[in-house]
């Protein structure tokens, strides 16, 4: 949207029809003021008055155009995305696909934040702010002559409240930052709260969440930012995000080029049909999308292209920082490689990558820096050369998690993560750790790079200093 | 011995996936088939596992080519196969607890009174502590999801594990988890596995033998 277009309106929510609206969801009541970033509301631009025109704002436009611009991963866009996208490509696959609903079903639950609940974002109301210290802070991130960083979260914390008064720690007292040009990998076991995190920081919680801690992407906390200012100037704009399965989040009516062509139109200052299909195929260039494929539907990419029409969408707003939430899922070693590689590339040109995996071999090729999570909580922050290389990781998850990998020792960490809902006062990891001992029962705080009472001593860089150290405890 | 004899197959009789698929796995062999995303792995897995009707060729099982697939499969060819799937959401009934979901298999063979030892005996194996057996699969990780369709895919006691990318969607000390249950199964029992995937790195560190798709299929 263009300068031009944007005029001051006190009540936003009223004229536009916003995110929330489009997919069957009311729009968060914007007579009634936010918490702090409410300020953010009173200056934000309506929509601009092309749009009417341009795009046709009918529910399924403005869900695709939630899909596609603004990355948005509500259930009622993800519901008939999936039946649609699933059936017809996983049916024959899996014996017992009773239909689609299974996978959203699951995926409903297992990241809470895509619950049906129609409010995008819980009243961002302070939990217990757990304050970080100024080791975390050290920890978290600048180093003396990093550049000043596009995100910095610190003391982030996530808490999804159930019936019954149960309350599920998704998140806990994260701290880190990203900083133009530099990838920052968080690893971890599913269901870690990798996705949550994500999640909170694009504002798409649901709304028995509450958050601690601040988020800041430049002077603006995405933490309690409200829903018309995340939609209309962080999402897609400021933060772009390349989703986990491109197919389910592509609309699967519509051709690529058109959700290229109407994230170009709602994100950017082209006008006109010409310019607009210019600009589109400039886009798919970026992410070096083929053109001859423009004109097909996601049902018929493959699971690369798919990825890459997504990253595509993703770039378009020019957003300094990208968010890859499992980029890489499902996809082989030949097609995780080049995906990695060209995200790399993407952060070259500048951007700040935050990539949230599972795949350690696809953080080990992209990452400068890792952060592992274990049951919510950043246990290691390290340069990625440190931990793939030498000295090799300090926090005994950390650890296991890689020598669990084919071309290590290919040896589980014993027994299972713990519930989320459940966690145990002190070291979540300790139960699991064969270096744990009484003092585990306090809970440890990130110093330097890593949250453990019995870390892996560092090395004195010795002599063997291989790429997997032995554990010097011998 | 598990044959695939001059498989093709598809989906549609005119363009078939695959084409001409020769592959043997021996008695308490272990076979990785390595192959890219949609070469038709999957497909020839499933014809492995009597889940498709292969268009031409045969599959032998055990010296008895095999005449019906899907449900018109005999029963003790059925039941010799075990499948573990990449996608544990979409080979999970939503609605059953996974306890139920570990003894379907169980119940449709007639052993429905000594599902419910079996079952605690298979989650013990596959390191599902017992509180997640009440659960259903909306309230478990991918992981454990996983490891329950492994504990059904073991209930049987089949002769045969065909897993096709059983860890594609999980982390690495998952992964190794659960490649070490059917290791430590194979062991014990002498079956044979067929694993598809794509990960070489995984596939080398499990198998006795891996081969390339283009060893095992024409064009």
């Amino acid at each position: 949207m263009t300068a031009k277009d944007a005029s001051t309106s006190t009540s936003t929510a009223v004229t536009e029809p916003g995110a929330g609206d489009a997919s069957g969801v009311p729009a968060p009541d914007a007579s009634v003021p936010r918490t702090a970033g409410g300020g953010e509301a009173g200056t934000a631009p309506s929509v601009p008055t092309d749009a009417a025109t341009d795009v046709p704002t009918n529910a399924a436009t403005e869900a695709s155009t939630d899909a596609a611009t603004e990355a948005s991963t509500d259930a009622a866009t993800d519901a008939p995305t999936d039946a649609a996208t699933n059936a017809p490509t996983d049916a024959p696959v899996e014996e017992k696909a009773v239909s689609a609903a299974p996978a959203d079903c699951a995926r409903a639950t297992e990241e809470p934040a895509r619950a049906g609940d129609p409010v995008r974002r819980g009243a961002a109301s302070t939990v217990g702010a757990t304050r970080t210290g100024p080791t975390a802070e050290a920890a978290a991130g600048a180093g003396p002559n990093r550049p000043a960083p596009v995100l910095s979260v610190r003391g982030l914390s996530v808490r999804f409240l159930l019936p019954g008064g149960r309350r599920v720690d998704a998140v806990s007292d994260a701290s880190f930052d990203v900083a133009p040009g530099e990838c920052l990998a968080l690893i971890g076991e599913s269901g870690c709260g990798k996705s949550v995190l994500a999640s909170a920081l694009l504002g798409l919680l649901p709304a028995n969440s509450r958050t601690a801690g601040h988020a800041h992407l430049d002077d603006l906390d995405l933490l309690t930012a409200d829903e018309p200012t995340l939609a209309r100037t962080v999402r897609g704009r400021r933060v772009g995000l390349v989703p986990q399965s491109p197919a389910a989040h592509l609309t699967p009516v519509r051709t690529i080029r058109s959700h290229i062509e109407e994230t170009v139109a709602r994100l950017t200052g082209v006008r006109g049909r010409a310019a607009r299909r210019k600009a589109a195929e400039q886009a798919s260039l970026r992410a070096e999308f083929p053109r001859d494929h423009l004109d097909r539907h996601p049902h018929e990419l493959s699971g690369g292209l798919a990825q890459r029409a997504a990253t595509a969408l993703a770039l378009i707003g020019d957003a300094p920082l990208l968010l890859a939430d499992e980029p890489t899922t499902g996809l082989d070693r030949d097609l995780v490689d080049r995906t990695v590689d060209e995200l790399r590339r993407h952060v070259d040109d500048g951007h700040a990558l935050l990539m949230i995996t599972h795949d350690l071999a696809a953080a080990e090729r992209i990452a400068d820096r890792v952060a592992v999570m274990y049951a919510g909580r950043i246990v290691e922050l390290t340069d990625a050369g440190a931990f793939f290389g030498s000295p090799g990781p300090r926090h005994p998850y950390s650890r296991g998690l890689l020598e669990a990998l084919p071309e290590r020792s290919f040896a589980p960490v014993p027994g299972l993560p713990p519930e989320l809902g459940s966690l145990p006062e002190g070291c979540a990891f300790a139960p699991r750790c064969d270096r744990a001992t009484d003092t585990c029962g306090a809970l440890p705080v990130l110093e330097n790079t890593v949250a453990c009472h019995h870390p892996v001593p560092a090395p004195a860089a010795g002599p063997h200093a291989t790429r997997t150290p032995e554990d010097t405890r011998a | 011995m598990l044959e695939l004899r001059a498989v093709t197959v598809g989906y549609d009789r005119r363009a078939p996936v695959v084409r001409d698929a020769h592959l043997t796995v021996a008695p308490g062999e272990a076979v990785g088939l390595l192959g890219p995303s949609g070469c038709g792995k999957s497909t020839l897995a499933r014809v492995a596992a009597l889940l498709h009707r292969p268009d031409a060729g045969e599959v032998v099982l055990d010296g008895t080519p095999v005449r019906g697939f899907r449900h018109r499969a005999p029963r003790a060819q059925r039941t010799a196969i075990g499948v573990v799937f990449q996608q544990p959401r979409l080979a999970a009934d939503p609605r059953l607890r996974l306890a139920d979901l570990i003894a379907e298999p169980l119940r449709a063979t007639g052993r429905r009174a000594s599902a419910a030892d079996r079952v605690r005996e298979l989650a013990d194996t596959v390191g599902l502590t017992p509180d997640l057996l009440g659960r259903r699969p909306h309230e478990v990780s991918d992981g454990q999801l996983q490891r329950a369709c492994l504990a059904r895919a073991l209930s049987l006691e089949p002769r045969w594990l065909v897993c096709d990318e059983m860890t594609a969607m999980l982390d690495a000390s998952t992964t190794a988890a659960l490649v070490r249950v059917v290791e430590d199964y194979r062991a014990s029992t002498g079956a044979g596995l067929l694993s598809v995937g794509h990960d070489r790195t995984l596939l080398n560190r499990w198998c006795d033998r891996t081969v390339p798709w283009e060893a095992v299929a024409a064009g």
